[in-house]
């Protein structure tokens, strides 16, 4: 079972219950990352300093290796800066959800 | 919605940094002991070398210990880059003198993850912390007796040969 977790206009997240892994949904392919390949990723996308490519006159675009799946991804600024919202989106929806299962167990036992 | 960021990444983001932060410096100490026992050594002061030999082999297992605790709990435990250790000193006190400060860096350190922990209402890492601050607590009484023993004997020949006689000996004891 999948459940989408954060979107923009052209990637999503979704978290497979069934797997405990995330599925990044960009440019019609799929991408599944378990938490700590997600959070390799994200240190990745925020590692990049936006001024720097933005004042750059080398041409915009960034390559990210996921070493989990030995890919690629290559990225221009805009789609930088797109993976930015969708990560802080998904992890910050994922702490929220913490938070509210957090108060839910508190109900595991309901003497 | 089932809650995989509890299930698999145990600590928040802002404790796996101040860990990381420590395993870091925990490895710079174990270099820099390193460096003060090569100091003792080609001088021919063994026993304050293999003070520092021991010491250095501490630190490492200061490292491991918390580098095994990020692993546990499935955080991302980052093995560090050591940079230059101070490998001149002026004298067998002075490099004690620098191994009290490194203690007390180590112990601000220690009690800061401390802080962070209750900021962040982390009991368990607050409670795996103890540890450390208790450690610190010795490591610091060591160095401190021995540069009190510079105080009691002087820094002439038969001084320094009576502070080798003594440093090995030099344990914290709690009662």
């Amino acid at each position: 079972m999948q459940e989408e977790i954060y979107k923009t206009k052209s990637a999503s997240i979704a978290q497979c219950e069934h797997t405990d892994s995330f599925l990044l949904m960009y440019d019609q392919e799929e991408i599944a990352f378990k938490l700590c390949d997600l959070y390799v990723f994200r240190k990745s996308i925020m590692g990049f300093d936006i001024m720097e490519l933005l004042e750059s006159s080398a041409p915009d675009v960034e390559i990210v290796h996921l070493p989990h799946c030995d890919r690629f991804l290559v990225l221009s600024l805009r789609e930088i800066l797109e993976f930015r919202e969708l990560l802080n989106g998904t992890f910050d929806t994922l702490a929220l959800n913490s938070a509210v299962q957090r108060i839910l167990r508190k109900n595991v036992f309901n003497f | 919605m089932k809650d995989i960021l509890r299930r698999h990444h145990v600590l928040k983001d802002e404790i796996v940094d101040v860990l990381n932060r420590q395993i870091k410096m925990e490895a710079h100490s174990s270099a820099a002991y390193l460096a003060m026992a090569a100091w003792c050594d080609v001088r021919g002061y063994d026993n304050s070398a293999d003070f520092f030999f021991q010491q250095s082999d501490e630190e490492r297992k200061h490292q491991m210990k918390l580098f095994h605790y990020l692993c546990d709990m499935e955080c991302d435990a980052v093995s560090p880059t050591v940079g230059e250790s101070q490998h001149d000193f002026g004298s067998l006190r002075e490099v004690f003198e620098k191994a009290l400060e490194h203690e007390i860096a180590v112990s601000d350190a220690i009690h800061e993850i401390v802080g962070e922990c209750r900021k962040y209402n982390d009991i368990a890492t607050e409670e795996f912390m103890r540890w450390f601050v208790q450690e610190q607590i010795e490591e610091e009484y060591v160095a401190r007796r021995a540069l009190e023993l510079f105080d009691v004997l002087g820094e002439d020949k038969i001084a320094l040969g009576m502070f080798e006689e003594r440093i090995l000996e030099i344990k914290y004891d709690e009662g």
